[in-house]
């Protein structure tokens, strides 16, 4: 199929970050899941040309990123006898459900990005370092109050990102 | 608070808000052997001289802060961008736009070059313009399109209502939507009712074509996608076409107006861009 470097840099910048975070649901490791990702977007570009007309690219990534991730895993066992690296078990175990879970993780990486910088890092602080909300005004020295009102606007624009409305109250 | 049991996924881990996609895309540009082509800039000269540092940096946005005044620009250099400011107004810029936002008290301030969407958080206790160099577009919590090209400004609403005010004579004109606005300094405003919002597809990705001309078909393409096109066949700018698209690459919508035609076909061009030739 034909497919332009500006096209190709699209699809790339659209799905990196949610092909990524789906290796990485394989591997368990994001640098791992980060190299697999672009390596599977490697291989999309050198097939380019051997592709049918209308495919699905965006399917394409992910069973190459799947394969990918696998293998990653199956070659690791052999060198080890580590126990904790995680168990891939069926082939196609719930390889839909993972897609659509990581297309939501990547939006919601998206928004808190894009977040104002004070209200992405309190809600940071607050959501996945778990400090308390008198804990995160101390540290940074604002008020509790605002601790609060930055909390709820990152929430009130996740939803609004996420669920594409907001919560009525 | 109201929002602790809201249900937001955790995500897996927090360097993934580390990556930077642009980045990313130019170690697998390298990788990969890609060019990087001389961009065509038409604005002015700050903007240009925003382009070269942003080229260095190999980044698509250009925030500057001003303490003083409490401004922060934000330009898109070749693919649009997209911003939030006040909790949750969402804008995004077109390719080859800016936008400078200004806080005060009261108001809510941008200064528009070139084209922006707006998605508007509703507020009461503070007006939303946004000023270009013909008009003022006054908001009150909606979702519209805003062009200013070549002295003309084009408004478009894709829900609630907008105010634009003319600053010479301050006569306003209230759209809603469905509705597109022109103003120019000739003709005024010039409101019209639209049935498709291929004008703005830059933003909403979606396409209708109901027995549309190809010749308006791949104008309306390329302004979205931004590419240069040809017609070297030209009888077949009269074809005419109907289809929706949405979502859709820019390689799989040529792909599919391609079967739809028999003697002539849409190819890429080796500059990038597109040509119309008979088959």
């Amino acid at each position: 199929m034909q497919l332009s470097e500006r096209d190709f840099e699209k699809l790339f910048k659209e799905h990196f970050v949610s092909i990524t975070i789906y290796s990485r649901k394989i591997v368990q490791d994001t640098d791992t899941a980060k190299d697999l990702a672009h390596r599977s977007f490697v291989k999309v570009w050198e097939k380019r040309e051997t592709l049918p007309p209308e495919s699905n690219l965006k399917a394409l990534l992910y069973r190459i990123a799947h394969n990918l991730s696998i293998n990653y895993i199956r070659d690791q066992k052999k060198y080890t006898t580590d126990e904790t690296l995680p168990l891939f078990e069926s082939e196609n175990s719930d390889a839909d459900n993972d897609i659509v879970a990581s297309e939501l993780e990547a939006a919601i990486v998206d928004t808190i990005k894009h977040m104002p910088e004070k209200s992405r890092e309190v809600f940071i602080l607050s959501r996945y370092q778990k400090l308390t909300n008198p804990k995160i005004s101390e540290k940074l020295g604002i008020s509790i109050k605002t601790v609060e009102a930055h909390i709820t606007s990152a929430l009130k624009l996740l939803r609004k990102k996420i669920f594409g409305k907001e919560k009525k109250t | 608070m109201d929002n602790v049991d809201l249900k937001i996924p955790e995500i897996s881990d927090l360097k993934l808000l580390d990556i930077d996609t642009d980045a990313e895309w130019d170690k697998l540009a390298g990788e990969l052997g890609f060019h990087r082509k001389a961009k065509i800039l038409r604005f002015d000269v700050m903007l240009k001289i925003a382009a070269a540092v942003l080229i260095i940096l190999a980044t698509t946005v250009f925030i500057m802060h001003n303490n003083e005044s409490e401004t922060q620009t934000f330009a898109a250099i070749d693919t649009p961008i997209e911003t939030i400011v006040e909790h949750s107004t969402a804008i995004s810029v077109n390719r080859n736009s800016s936008v400078t936002c200004s806080n005060s008290k009261d108001k809510f301030c941008v200064n528009l070059k070139g084209e922006a969407y707006f998605d508007v958080e509703k507020n009461p206790e503070r007006t939303f313009e946004i000023c270009t160099q013909d008009v003022k577009v006054i908001v009150h919590g909606t979702s519209f399109n805003v062009c200013q090209k070549a002295n003309a400004t084009t408004v478009t609403v894709t829900s609630g209502i907008v105010e634009v005010v003319s600053p010479k004579d301050g006569k306003s004109v209230k759209i809603t939507k469905d509705e597109e606005l022109t103003y120019t300094a000739k003709e005024g405003f010039v409101v019209k009712k639209i049935n498709n919002y291929n004008t703005i597809a830059w933003k909403l990705k979606e396409f209708k074509f109901n027995n549309t001309e190809l010749g308006d078909i791949m104008q309306q393409l390329s302004q979205a996608y931004g590419f240069e096109y040809k017609f070297e066949d030209i009888e077949s700018a009269n074809y005419r076409i109907s289809g929706t698209f949405s979502n859709q690459s820019l390689t799989s919508i040529i792909n599919i107006i391609n079967k739809t035609l028999d003697e002539t076909n849409i190819i890429q061009t080796p500059e990038g861009g597109y040509a119309v030739v008979k088959r």
